[in-house]
This record gives C-alpha cells, structure tokens and sequence, in this order.
C-alpha cells in the first residue's frame, strides 16, 4: 500500500494518565476511502484514542500521521479532521443551512464558496427541503445527515464518529447505519466509527479494528475478525449470540489427533496439529445442530430456556456443567424438552486456556 | 391470581398528555414487558403505578386492593429507576440494605441477606465501597441488588441494561431470565429494545404516544402484529411495509405492485373480508421474503440488492424493490453474494394487510 | 499553538492587580485607620500606615471609661451618642442575625422543596419572589414604620428578627431551589419507594446531599443580615441596637465623626462573620452525587 494512500496512521501511539497505560503502543492505518470501526467495551482506550487523533490530547510518545503529514504539534483545528460527537449534537436553535455553514464560517471561508459547498452538501445528503428547519425540530434520520453534513462541508481528510448511536432507539440505530453506510460508500469518505456495539462494527466496516485494555487485538475484515478470531477475547466479544466456550481436551487416537468434551468424544480435528493437554473449544452457536432425536455424534442435553427472537429461537441448553447457546427455528423446542447436539468441528476453535490464544481451526479456509 | 390490575390510567403534566386511559393486568410471577420508544410514557406508567405520580383518572389495583390513593411506601412494590440513583452518601452495602432497614428488619437478618444477593449478583467486591467508584455495570448490578432486597408483590425495572456496553448487556440477558425464574416475583420491565423483551418476557406490551398498541405474547406481537407501528418496532429488522393493490374480489385475490402481481391467501378468514378497500399495505417480514441470484417459480419478481449487512450469523440485504427498500434477512452462505440485480418471492397472507388510514392490521 | 504576546500578559496581569488594589483598598484603610491617633483620622496629606499606632479606639469601643477620659482630653462635652459599650451592639446583632438567619433558611428550604417537587405556585413564582427584593428598600421604609408601630413591634428583638427573616427569605428560596434541582426526584422516590414517607426522604436522602448549598447560602443571608442598617435604623429607638447602629453612632457634636472609633469597631465586626465561614467551610463539600446517578 503506498504511504500516500494513507488518510490516517498511528504509529507507537503510547498514553497514561498517573502511571496507568490508557492507550499502549498503538499502531494503525487507515487507507482512503476506508470504513474502520474501533471497537471495544467501555475503558479500553478507545476514546482516549480518539482525543488524540483529533488533538484534544497530546500522545506521550509515538506519531499521529493524517494524509502523510505528523499531526503531533499542529492545533485541532488545524488538522483538517471532522468530529461527530456522541447524540450528534446538532445546534438545535439554528435553522439546518446555519448549521452546514457554521465549520465554514469558523475557517473565514468567502461566503461564495460556502454557499456553494452547503448547496453541493444538501443535494448530496437530501437536505434540501429542510433548509429552513430548526435543529431542534428534526427526526434522528434527518438530524444525522446534518451532523455529518456540518462535518463533511468543511472537506475533511478523516470523518471521526464517537459512538453517535449509543443513546438511540434499538429501532431506529438499524436504519440509520443503513444510511449512514451509503452516505460514506457515496462519498468515498475515510471514516473511523468508535463503538462498543459489534453489530454496528460488523455491519458497516470494510475494517475493525478490536481494542482492549488500551491494545489492539486484532484487525482485519469483519468476516476474518468472526471466523477467524486471534483469541478467546475477540471471539466472545464479535458475534450476537455469543460464541460458545467449553473445556475440552486433546488426545491423540490411532495416530491422529482427537477432541473429547464433556458430552462427545472421539471429535475429529483438521486443523493444525497441537499439543496433547487441556484447551477450550469455542463453537458459534449457529455451528451447532440440534435434533429432537438421536443421531450419530449426538449427546443429549437439557433445555434449560428459550429466548424468542421471532424470527429464530436461541436455546440454552446444559453441556456437562456449562451452558451453550444454539439457534433454531422458531418452536423447534420448549424450556425443560430434550434435545439432541452435534457440534460442526470444521467452524470450531481451539483455545489455550492459559493465555487464551486461538491455538488451531479448521486447517481449510472456505473461500469467502 | 392477578398481582397488578390497571384500569384507565391517566396522567398529564400539563399540556402533555404521558398516560391516556391504558389498561393491562399482570399474573403472579408473570414477566410483563412494556417496550415502546423513548418519550412513550414507560417510566411515567412505573412511576404511577409506584405511587410516585398521582395519576389523574382511573385505578391501580395491587393484589386486589385499590392503591391509586396508597403513598408508595404503603404499595408493596420495589421499582429501579432508569438513572439508578443509588444514595451517594452510602455504602453498596448499605444501599442494599437500605429497604430492610427501613422496614426494621434485625442486623442480623440483614447481613443474611445482603451475602446472599452479593453471591448472586457477583457484587461481593463492591459492598464496602461508595457509588461513586463503581463502574456502569457495576452501579447496575448493585442498584438491581437493593430492588430485590425486600421480596415485594411487585418488582418494576425501568431499562436496566439500557446503559450498558453491548456485551455486557447481551450476558444480563439470560442473568435476568434466571433471576426472575428463582425469585417468582411479578416483574414489569421497561425496555426500548425489543430484542430484550422478545427474548426474555411472558407478555410484551407496546407503548406508543401513551397508548398501548398491543398486548400479547412474543409470539402474538411477532407473528400476529396489530398495527404497523407494532410491526415496524418489533424484530431486527423491522417487518417491512409495502404499498399495493388488492384485485380479483373473492374468486381470485391478487396482491399488486410495481413490478409484483402474485395471489393472496386467506382472505376468508378476515372478519372485513368484504370491506377491503381496493389500495392498502401489507406487511412482509424480512425473513420470509425470498432472495436468490436467477429468476425461478420461488422468486418470480425483479429487484437490486444496494447493500448487504453482513451479521456474522446471518445477513442483511437492503434491497430495492417495489418503488422503495426491503430488507431481507439471509444465512451467511447464501447464494447472493454481492450487489447487484436479483430476484425475490414471497407468500402474502391475507393476516398481513394493512389498513392504509388506520394503520391497523385487518383482522 | 499560538503564543501569547508578552504584552498581552503584561496588561493581564497589571489589569488583575489594579482591581485587586481597588477592591481591598477599603479593608486596607479601615484597618489601618483603626490604630490611628485621633489627629491622623482626617489628616491631609493622608497617613497611609501610622508611625505611632495605638488600641485607644478599641479602647473606646469596648470601655465606656476609655470613652470619657476621651472626651476630657479633647476637652469637649460628652456629648457623642454612644454612651454604653460595644457589647451590647454586638448581643443585639447577634440575637437578631442568627435567628433570622436560622428562620430564613428554614422557610426557605421548606419553600424551595416545594415549589422543586411540587410545582407549587406555577412556573413563575420563585421569580415573582424576587421582583419583591427589586423595590428600593428606602420605598418602603415609611410604611414598615407604621407597620411595626401598629403592631407593637418597633424597638423588639422579635420585630427585628421578623422583618430580616422576610427580607432575606426570597435569597434563601431562590438559592436552595437550585441546589435541591440538582438532586434528581428519583433519588427520594427510592427512599419512598423502599418505605419512608416523603417528608422522611427528604430529611435523610436530599438534605444531606444540599448541606453544603444550604451552609453557603446561610452564610450568605447572614452577611446581609449582619451588615443591614437602614432597617436597623428606623426600626429602633435605642432598646435594641445593632453594631451598624453602633458605628454610626460614633459622632460627637464638637468632633464630628470619630472615624478612628468608626473603623475600630468596624473591624472587630467583621471578625463574627469570618468566624462563622471558617468554622462551616469543612462542610462545604462537593461532588457528593458522583456516581450514584446517571443523567
């Protein structure tokens, strides 16, 4: 990738706050055009990230690159990043136009170019036909695309969002990603989105980006981030139900590798070949088929509750001492039945129980 | 036997109008979940049938007696507030504490109680120390902790996990669903996320505006909707709701769009089967609609997918059709894999026509 | 980042000084003046900082004796209106201060926790309370003058500490109004909900938490009252007497203002009130609700 496709880069970024690591020594980049989602839950670092990037905070060491350029000593306004805050907090006594115009006007830019970028912006966001509109008076569809709009008139090099859709509705957040994807992929903006909501990550990102405790843990597409998760950490946190964890232990049978769990034994493995002992095996819900009757390679388990999601139906069901999530359709089985499980070993992971590493999957990749 | 009866509740704050005349029961031990959006007079509705609120028209029965006159203290009922507020001065402890100690409950009985619900909760860690220092799932937990203390008729929980990271939520999920089997207390629990109350309640009601728009099961709200706000806010994604035109009378029901013609079934069934008017809506639920890359008997009918939401476990197709957008919900192998021309299918029932005006299933 | 100009700060700086000069000039001259000899009270050109300071104004403060070998020394009548101690100045300001201090804050979160919970008296009332304050004090001197004459109330403790606890009232209303709105309802209702009455959830819950607001504003409605002396004035008739009172009583007819005396007793006045601040700044506490609510 050459360097000046790059809008954003971190390099060595390093932050404490009285000799506790905030962000440790973090290294990202961000190419132009792309949708990268820095997800992770509350205090891993990722705000304290952000107030770097757009300069509220000073990094203690490392760089902070935007379009090739060291960003470090150069003011917040100067950096040609755009922010949207958390409730997108558009200025509700201000009519939509005094809005848009309102980054420009700050810069000293000649009311002739503003007037012509507020005119290219609304026609591009379909804010023309509340130009008149009080902030105050918007719905959330339209007050987003005046947040982004007020953001993306001044022509930022990086688009950053902080969690806008936290405080939302459930009902209204899918329909404002939907927008708010199709806005950038228009655009062809460079966006960094911060969450801690992975269906949000999952669903809008060309990248994520998994942070913890002020580290990166992995990055890549959202499908390599859910199949192929780098640890027990990634692969509980991506994923709604989420993954599945049972002790298991590795043997070796007949010259090959076998895994047995509390309830199967004897499971083949085509991954890599790993060391006899004890791991865990990560299984996605979905990877796991339930049946009312026995079947080759079933155990038989309880249904200990039915969470009814309309469409398909998630059970808890008991696996020796622990409980695991399975999906069905809609009725397959009440709270209290029987049930009868087979686990597709080729979508299962091998962990290391002690530093909780993905040790081993499936050796074939199935093609995206 | 039923714990709480509300009949023709009422309450305004001055010209807004937070309750309009709302009736609903709840069953012993029955997981009662009122979901709507915000703004809909869910935490007025708590705090009304708490005693917080005087309401200003109809009743609130508890256990068979009329409280709506009853100061709280005197109801019997426990309720978590949506901003928590755990008292600042106190310990975790000694909030928890709080309820039995107000009653005069002995030390020692106390001190049972408080081990017992920090076991449960996992907030051994936070007794001894002050709100203040706590994290949000943490303020969560112990603020639930002092809403169980004092086993009351009723126990109401205003958006409890609404706060909370994603994950965290997801994991309180089941928690609440076992909590609630172990302490067989009557439970009303206010959320805006539906998936929380498909996933965990006996029966959901839908608050919009101050008005219930439906009372049933998960299954009865799911499947059987009756209105289209009903249909829109319940399921991830939302039913979808498409203009169309009813033809062909009795004899030969036909569903017709832009780019659609297809027969109806059931039509019989329906109660106004002859007052259908001839322009209406139905409703189509993203997961019965049918999605695959070539024309075929199953999906007859020309249409663009412009995004796909890829879930992981499933995934999302935004798709242009019918003058407007559809979502479909597809498994993660499905055949369309990228953007592009495809085409679709579906099985309109006659229980999933709208009323255009009322905005009302035809039932 | 830009760099301030040098110039810039200077002229910050000097500007702060200069309004930091100004306002504590007058501190600085009464206490100084305060250990004056009599020939220095008015000099000219004026004595900044005295070369012979002396305690014989505080002497004539406290001791009536002290007072006379005064007036025998300037060889003048005793004709100056304080013929009694200091003492008695300080008794009546204190009896009467305190106790409508005490009375105003009491009425005054009593009112204020209503018109917060319950709304009382509409969107305007706490405004409408104000308005009252607005009216010109000397407006209404003349009627509260027969007012009080009516009622038997002129020259009485009990007529003094009424009529501050009504003026200071609107103050102590509109102070603590704020600081119980900074306390979210649900935190009483909690405590309601759990089984205490309102009025027993307002006293162990919300009160606690406002003690900080409520100490400030006492501290505050006890300034006013202390310093008060229009009201002192016309109000009285030598029963009860205030240290304002007492002050301007310190003239004689062949000396005129003895402002030596003036700004002696001026500064053992001011000694109460920094008294009563130092001794409640420990319960000026803040942040007490962090963490316990979410907004």
């Amino acid at each position: 990738m050459a360097e000046e496709e790059m809008k954003l880069e971190l390099r060595g970024v390093h932050k404490s706050f009285d000799g506790a690591a905030a962000v440790k020594g973090l290294d990202l980049a961000l190419r132009k055009g792309e949708f990268l989602s820095l997800l992770g839950p509350s205090g891993c670092g990722k705000s304290t990230t952000l107030a770097m990037i757009t300069g509220f905070l000073a990094p203690d060491s490392g760089e902070i690159l935007v379009d090739g350029r060291v960003v470090n000593r150069i003011a917040p306004r100067k950096r040609r990043i755009g922010l949207v805050f958390q409730d997108y907090a558009v200025f509700s006594r201000l009519t939509v136009r005094a809005n848009l115009v309102f980054g420009l006007e700050s810069q000293g830019v000649a009311r002739k170019e503003r007037n012509l970028a507020v005119a290219e912006i609304s026609e591009k966001l379909e804010l023309r036909d509340i130009l008149g509109a009080r902030g105050g008076e918007l719905n959330m569809s339209e007050m987003q695309r005046v947040a982004l709009g007020r953001v993306l008139v001044t022509k930022p090099q990086l688009l950053l969002l902080d969690e806008p859709m936290s405080n939302l509705d459930a009902a209204l957040r899918a329909s404002l990603r939907s927008e708010l994807k199709q806005i950038q992929k228009e655009l062809e903006q460079t966006v960094l989105y911060v969450t801690h909501d992975q269906v949000e990550a999952l669903s809008m990102s060309d990248r994520i980006a998994v942070m913890r405790d002020g580290a990166l843990l992995q990055v890549g597409t959202p499908e390599d981030i859910y199949n192929r998760p780098v640890g027990r950490f990634v692969a509980q946190f991506i994923g709604d139900p989420p993954i599945n964890i049972v002790p298991c232990r590795v043997e070796e049978a007949q010259g090959k590798l076998v895994v047995g769990t509390a309830l199967h034994s004897g499971l083949g493995f085509a991954g890599r070949d790993v060391p006899i002992g004890d791991y865990l095996l990560a299984v996605r819900p979905h990877h796991l088929r339930a049946s009312r009757a026995p079947r080759e390679g079933t155990a038989e388990c309880e249904i200990r509750m039915v969470e009814n999601f309309g469409a398909e139906h998630v059970l808890h069901v008991t696996y020796g001492e622990d409980l695991v999530a399975v999906v069905t359709e809609p009725g397959f089985a009440r709270e209290g039945e029987r049930l009868h499980l087979s686990l597709d070993m080729d979508q299962a992971h091998l962990i290391d129980p002690l530093d909780e590493r993905v040790v081993a999957r499936r050796r074939r990749e199935a093609a995206a | 036997m039923t714990e709480v009866a509300v009949e023709s509740l009422s309450k305004s704050f001055g010209d807004l109008q937070a309750l309009r005349g709302l009736d609903f029961d709840a069953a012993h031990g029955e997981f009662f979940c009122v979901i709507g959006p915000t703004n809909a007079g869910k935490s007025t509705l708590l705090k009304t049938i708490a005693g917080l609120h005087r309401p200003d028209g109809g009743r609130i029965l508890l256990s068979g007696r009329d409280v709506t006159r009853a100061e709280p203290r005197h109801r019997n009922v426990s309720l978590l507030f949506q901003n928590i507020a755990l008292f600042p001065t106190l310990s975790g402890r000694d909030n928890i504490a709080f309820p039995l100690r107000t009653v005069g409950t002995g030390e020692g009985e106390i001190a049972r109680r408080v081990g017992e619900i920090a076991e449960v909760l996992k907030i051994g860690h936070l007794l001894d120390r002050l709100p203040q220092t706590f994290s949000g799932g943490e303020q969560q937990r112990v603020a639930i902790g002092r809403a169980i203390a004092r086993p009351t008729d009723l126990l109401m929980l205003d958006e409890p996990l609404t706060n909370l990271d994603a994950r965290i939520r997801i994991a309180l999920r089941i928690e609440f669903k076992t909590l609630h089997h172990e302490l067989g207390q009557t439970l009303i629990y206010v959320t805006h996320d539906q998936v929380e109350a498909m996933s965990m309640s006996d029966r959901i009601a839908v608050l919009n505006k101050g008005r219930f728009e439906q009372i049933g099961t998960p299954d009865e709200v799911y499947h059987r909707p009756a209105s289209a706000f009903v249909a829109r806010f319940i399921g991830q994604p939302p039913m979808n709701i498409v203009d169309a035109e009813l033809s062909g009378g009795m004899d030969d029901p036909r569903l017709s769009g832009p780019g659609f013609s297809i027969p109806i079934g059931g039509i019989e069934q329906l109660e106004s089967a002859s007052r259908l008017p001839r322009k209406l809506a139905f409703g189509l639920r993203p997961e019965a609609l049918r999605v695959a890359p070539g024309e075929g008997p199953d999906t007859p009918f020309a249409g663009e997918v412009v995004w796909i939401e890829r879930l992981g476990g499933k995934s999302i197709l935004d798709l242009r059709f019918a003058q407007g957008l559809v979502k479909a919900v597809v498994p993660t192998d499905h055949a369309v894999r990228r953007e592009g021309p495809v085409w679709l299918g579906f099985t309109p029932r006659a229980e999933h026509l709208i009323d255009k005006e009322s905005e009302l299933f035809f039932r | 980042m830009n760099e301030t100009p040098i110039w810039a700060t200077i002229l910050k700086r000097t500007a702060v000084i200069v309004s930091m000069a100004i306002a504590f000039f007058p501190i600085y001259w009464l206490i100084s003046t305060s250990f004056k000899p009599f020939d220095e009270w008015a000099s000219w050109p004026p004595v900044w900082l005295t070369d012979a300071p002396t305690l014989q104004n505080y002497r004539i403060v406290f001791f009536p004796e002290a007072a006379r070998a005064f007036a025998a020394a300037q060889q003048g009548s005793l004709d100056y209106k304080v013929s009694g101690s200091a003492w008695r100045a300080f008794e009546g300001s204190a009896i009467i201060s305190t106790f409508a201090t005490f009375f105003s804050v009491l009425f005054g979160t009593l009112a204020a926790y209503s018109i917060v919970r319950f709304r009382t008296g509409g969107e305007n009332y706490p405004f409408q309370f104000l308005t009252v304050r607005m009216i010109p004090p000397i407006a209404v001197v003349v009627p509260m003058v027969v007012l009080f004459s009516i009622l038997r109330l002129s020259d009485t403790y009990f007529g003094m500490i009424l009529a501050y606890t009504a003026f200071t009232l609107p103050f102590s209303i509109w102070m603590i109004r704020s600081f119980i709105e900074e306390i979210p309802s649900e935190l009483e209702g909690a405590a309601m909900v759990h089984g205490m009455s309102q009025f027993r959830a307002f006293l162990t819950v919300t009160l606690p938490l406002i003690k900080g607001g409520v100490l400030a504003t006492a501290l505050f409605i006890f300034i006013l009252n202390w310093s008060e002396f229009l009201f002192a004035l016309v109000l009285t008739a030598g029963d009860v007497i205030t240290v304002t009172l007492q002050v301007a009583n310190y003239v004689s007819a062949s000396s005129g203002k003895l402002y030596g005396v003036q700004a002696a007793m001026g500064t053992v006045s001011t000694l109460p009130v920094i008294i009563f601040g130092y001794v409640i700044q420990r319960h000026l506490v803040r942040g007490l609700t962090f963490g316990a609510i979410k907004r």
